[in-house]
């Protein structure tokens, strides 16, 4: 049986390339930049006293040329039979063959990056010569994106090392440009330790000439601050608030974590950082890298162990990972504890951005709970305040565990100049329960729809009796609507009537309601979340030191009381945003009636 | 003209709502926000309104943890859109057609003729509007995986292997989630760890998995000699699910991890976290799966006399009499509230699945093998 070989088309898988594996053209640059790298990395285990540097050209600019770029290194070279055995077998990666002994040095890993030039380039041209084989020849590789190529030894002199050319593609164009290219030279290889020299006419320069500031000494702190800011500023387009260095040897990292000036969107977290890998940029994204809270922040980091998953956006969960995450928590938590320690306004300004994440962070530590509570702002009935502030004004903390019931209490509670804490926002239920533990002298009390009226005054004895049959009437008519009567006296004085649900009972009004509009199927299966015990009905409490329901007290129609209570009772849904059932409904408008029957003369 | 100034001011307080809710994570805060917008259009009789924000809350709803706020929101919508589908599209609903058939088995109260029924409708539904019965089997399995109908719920995987992957279907990498859960339920660990492969080399992610994959496995990877991959899944997930009342479960599967590795400290202190979540969660399936855990937790405390402690939150459910230190006691109370759980759903479904959760709970202190973090 004769045996075969598959075919491969060359196009079709370097359009599978460009649309999959990578992001856009621009990469073919990182890729040659990554191969040249390498290729020092490699010649220095032979020659360790060789200065590695890489030459960037752009040809051919202006108007009716077709660009073209050069990029040249002094690394290790092939041979002619290296070329064919690694420049033109796809997949295969000359950094796995022996003498690169450890591929955990090189940056390349899948064999497949020279491949990217044909998404910008028709052709690659490749001159080289190797430097472990003073006899070898310099080579010349030539490569079609239609799957052809030549190899020929060249007769002239050519310095050990790799130089790569490239023609633009008519639509690729806007990759070759000089300023493109020098942008995205500096984009990948601003870290790199090999001097990046680029040339354009006249042009020349290096482009990652100073090491970046937090590798560099400075005399002060406040000037190393300086520094920092300004090549933030250089690099992100953004006067940042701060700077943090991240650098420890023992964990692989160096680099800052800028703080941001404004708070950013929620789809935003966890983005728009500047990650490298050995020097080498690698990603904007930082899944796994920092603290789930550390969303305040936009760092620029290189790390040398750890490990990028295929797609580039995380790292690979690993012990290693862990120590890193947890180091850039610990350089964040001290500059915090810094903050509150030595620059209250800072800290202040801080806060008003990133009061989140900081929460966030406090619901995680104990002992950075301890520090900051008394700083972060929460959500009151009077007004947003810190929780320094609350305790000192108030001895017990009163707070609404969610956000639904706090909506509907804060304004009457603040008229009775209560001061209720909003817990329902995700983590300040979690802070609020390290209170007893933190301040012994603060008791802690929830607050629910029903106990609100708690708070409200009671009515005297006399006051009672006098109440007591118009409560039971009241009962009377509010039982079908599962609500319950009471007489309190409360601010302001001029509402009659607050009406009160606890969530569940909204909820279940909200069952009740669906329920009625729906077909049998839905009503069926809605019948499986209902509750009917009275826990979760409203309640409906008077109010005695209105007029008017001082005035209802002694009316002596029970007919006309009825109306009164039946519209106050509706008008109370009304003004809670309840929507009115059929039957509330009915009650609205049949009340509205009758006052307008009052209203005219009788016949 | 005033009338038309007047519904703009409401319906601008809605989107102000809205974009709020938006701020914010999924969780509680986002579905009280989003509710209230929904009862303001609803007070103002717009329907056109209802229907839109309703669309929002059943997301939050669903991915904050509150099937049943989805449910009922749904309902609405259905009723709405079979009304009047020119002014009601009923394009959305089918993509969440497949989160409220799952929600339902999740409440013991609804019986199993009407989670039948509305298996039936949504078949029927996707019938109508011509879409592929490929998420329709899907769902249909992992309604029969909460049940704990697992020859059913392999028949229908079988079904869905069959049937070609539509644009409705679940994503890749919730599709291979579920096939991790239904080989683990039928006891075949070597083909749930093969399903998992997938998502477990980062390739498959979305806003759910890997972090309930991660959860699913930590026990039985430690059964399965491999304690260290455990360890690392235990790391990685608990990173994944923070403190989310959508992910009660896989804590508390977290949390069984920490407590029969004998890592009690830590056990306790995610405990802790999440206690105010167990509280306000409505999800009685999930209530059940922390009840579990919490009564182990509760027996360890008592069983190791550490001198480890809870603090019960304010309000927190406990009855009277009970010494909120008596971890016995404790461990008891919270078996037998998890039991009564049980026998709700085993009653509605039929069988004795639930049960049978119990009875591996009560194996569990058996199995306490230290494991070093």
């Amino acid at each position: 049986m004769a045996q075969h070989k598959f075919q491969v088309h060359l196009r079709g898988i370097i359009d599978l390339l460009s649309e999959h594996l990578y992001s856009g053209p621009e990469v073919y640059l990182r890729e040659l930049l990554q191969n040249a790298i390498d290729a020092i990395t490699a010649r220095q285990k032979y020659e360790p006293e060789v200065r590695g540097e890489v030459v960037i050209e752009c040809h051919g600019q202006g108007p009716g040329r077709s660009p073209t770029l050069s990029l040249r290194d002094n690394g290790i070279g092939l041979t002619a039979e290296e070329v064919h055995h690694f420049l033109a077998t796809i997949g295969r990666s000359s950094k796995t063959a022996d003498h690169w002994s450890q591929p955990a040095d090189f940056l390349g890993q899948f064999g497949i990056g020279i491949l990217s030039c044909f998404v910008v380039s028709e052709e690659i041209v490749v001159l080289t010569r190797s430097a472990r084989d003073a006899s070898a020849a310099p080579v010349e590789w030539r490569a079609r994106a239609d799957g052809t190529y030549t190899v020929r030894e060249l007769e002239r002199e050519l310095p050990p090392g790799t130089q790569v050319w490239l023609t633009a593609r008519p639509d690729r164009e806007r990759w070759f440009t000089a300023e493109e290219v020098r942008r995205l030279v500096k984009h990948y290889g601003g870290l790199l330790p090999v001097p990046l020299h680029f040339q354009a006419g006249r042009l020349q320069e290096i482009l990652n000439g100073d090491p970046p500031p937090w590798r560099q000494r400075y005399a002060t702190a406040a000037e190393q601050q300086r520094a920092l800011l300004a090549y933030g500023r250089e690099v992100f387009g953004v006067s940042f608030l701060d700077a943090v260095p991240l650098s420890s040897e023992a964990e692989g990292v160096d680099g800052v974590a800028y703080i941001l000036p404004f708070t950013p969107p929620h789809s935003a977290r966890h983005k728009g950082h500047r990650i490298y890998l050995k020097n080498m940029f690698l990603s904007e994204t930082a899944d796994n890298l920092l603290p789930e809270w550390a969303f305040f922040v936009r760092v620029i980091l290189n790390t040398t162990t750890l490990r990028p998953t295929a797609s580039r956006e995380s790292f690979v969960e690993n012990d290693q990972l862990v120590a890193v995450r947890n180091f850039i928590g610990n350089c964040l938590r001290r500059y915090l504890v810094q903050l509150a320690e030595q620059k209250p306004e800072k800290l202040g300004q801080f806060i008003q951005l990133h009061h989140r994440a900081l929460k966030a962070l406090a619901a995680e530590d104990d002992d950075f709970c301890a520090i900051i509570l008394d700083h972060l702002p929460f959500e009151t009935s009077l007004g947003t305040m810190t929780f320094g502030e609350y305790r000192q004004s108030y001895p017990v903390v009163r707070y609404v565990p969610d956000v639904d019931t706090f909506r509907q209490l804060a304004s009457v509670a603040a008229a009775q100049n209560l001061c209720l804490l909003n817990a329902g926002y995700v983590y300040d239920l979690d802070l609020l329960t390290r209170v007893p533990d933190l301040f012994p002298d603060l008791s802690l009390e929830e607050i629910h729809s029903d106990t609100l009226t708690q708070e409200f005054d009671e009515l005297t004895v006399e006051e009672q009796a006098q109440c007591e049959p118009f409560l039971r009437q009241a009962e009377k008519i509010l039982r079908p609507f599962r609500c319950r009567a009471e007489a309190k006296k409360f601010q302001p004085e001029e509402l009659p009537v607050l009406y009160s649900i606890s969530r569940e009972g909204r909820f279940q009004r909200q069952v009740e309601h669906t329920r009625a509009l729906s077909s049998k199927l839905w009503t069926d299966v809605l019948e499986g979340l209902t509750q009917r015990d009275i826990v979760h009905a409203g309640t409906l409490c008077f109010n005695l030191r209105n007029p008017l329901i001082r005035r209802l007290l002694s009316l002596q129609s029970p007919q006309r009381c009825r109306r009164f209570i039946e519209v106050l009772y509706v008008q109370a849904l009304l003004l809670g945003h309840h929507p009115l059932n059929a039957q509330e409904w009915q009650l609205l408008n049949q009340g509205l009636l009758h006052l307008l029957d009052d209203l005219l003369p009788p016949d | 003209m005033a009338r038309k100034k007047k519904a703009a001011e409401y319906v601008q307080r809605v989107y102000a709502l809205c974009d709020a809710a938006w701020d914010l994570d999924y969780g509680p805060a986002q579905v009280a926000l989003l509710e209230e917008a929904v009862h303001i259009a609803d007070a103002h009789n717009d329907a056109d309104l209802g229907y839109e924000v309703r669309q929002y809350l059943i997301d939050s709803a669903t991915f904050g943890g509150c099937p049943d706020i989805a449910l009922v929101a749904f309902a609405w919508c259905v009723s709405r859109a079979d009304e009047d589908a020119q002014r009601f599209d009923p394009e959305p609903l089918y993509w969440k057609y497949k989160w409220i058939a799952t929600a339902a088995p999740k409440f013991p109260t609804i019986p199993r003729e009407h989670i039948d029924q509305l298996l039936a409708d949504m078949h029927q539904r996707y019938v109508a509007a011509g879409i592929g019965l490929h998420p329709f089997y899907q769902t249909r399995r992992n309604v029969y995986l909460y049940m704990g109908n697992i020859a059913a719920a392999q028949q229908d995987h079988e079904q869905v292997l069959r049937h070609e992957s539509n644009p409705m279907s679940d994503c890749t990498a919730c599709e291979q989630d579920s096939a991790v859960r239904l080989h683990l339920e039928a006891g075949n660990f070597v083909e749930a760890e093969a399903a998992a492969q997938p998502i477990l080399e980062k390739r498959l992610r979305c806003a759910e998995v890997p972090h309930r994959t991660y959860a699913m496995l930590l026990l039985p990877l430690l059964e399965n000699n491999a304690p260290e991959l455990a360890k690392s899944y235990h790391r990685a997930g608990l990173r994944l699910i923070k403190v989310q009342l959508n992910f009660l479960q896989e804590a508390a599967l977290h949390i069984l991890f920490l407590t029969i590795t004998d890592n009690l400290t830590s056990a306790v202190r995610l405990t802790q976290r999440y206690l105010p979540i167990y509280m306000a969660s409505r999800c009685p399936a999930w209530r059940f799966d922390f009840e579990r855990v919490l009564s182990f937790v509760c027996q360890r405390l008592a069983q190791t006399s550490s001198p480890l402690r809870l603090r019960w939150p304010d309000n927190f459910p406990l009855p009277e009499g009970l010494d909120p230190r008596d971890y016995l006691s404790l461990a008891q109370h919270f078996r037998s509230q998890a039991q009564l759980l049980a026998q709700a759903f085993d009653a509605r479904n039929g069988n004795s699945y639930f049960h049978s959760l119990l009875a591996q709970r009560d194996a569990w202190p058996q199995r306490v093998r230290p494991l070093p973090l």
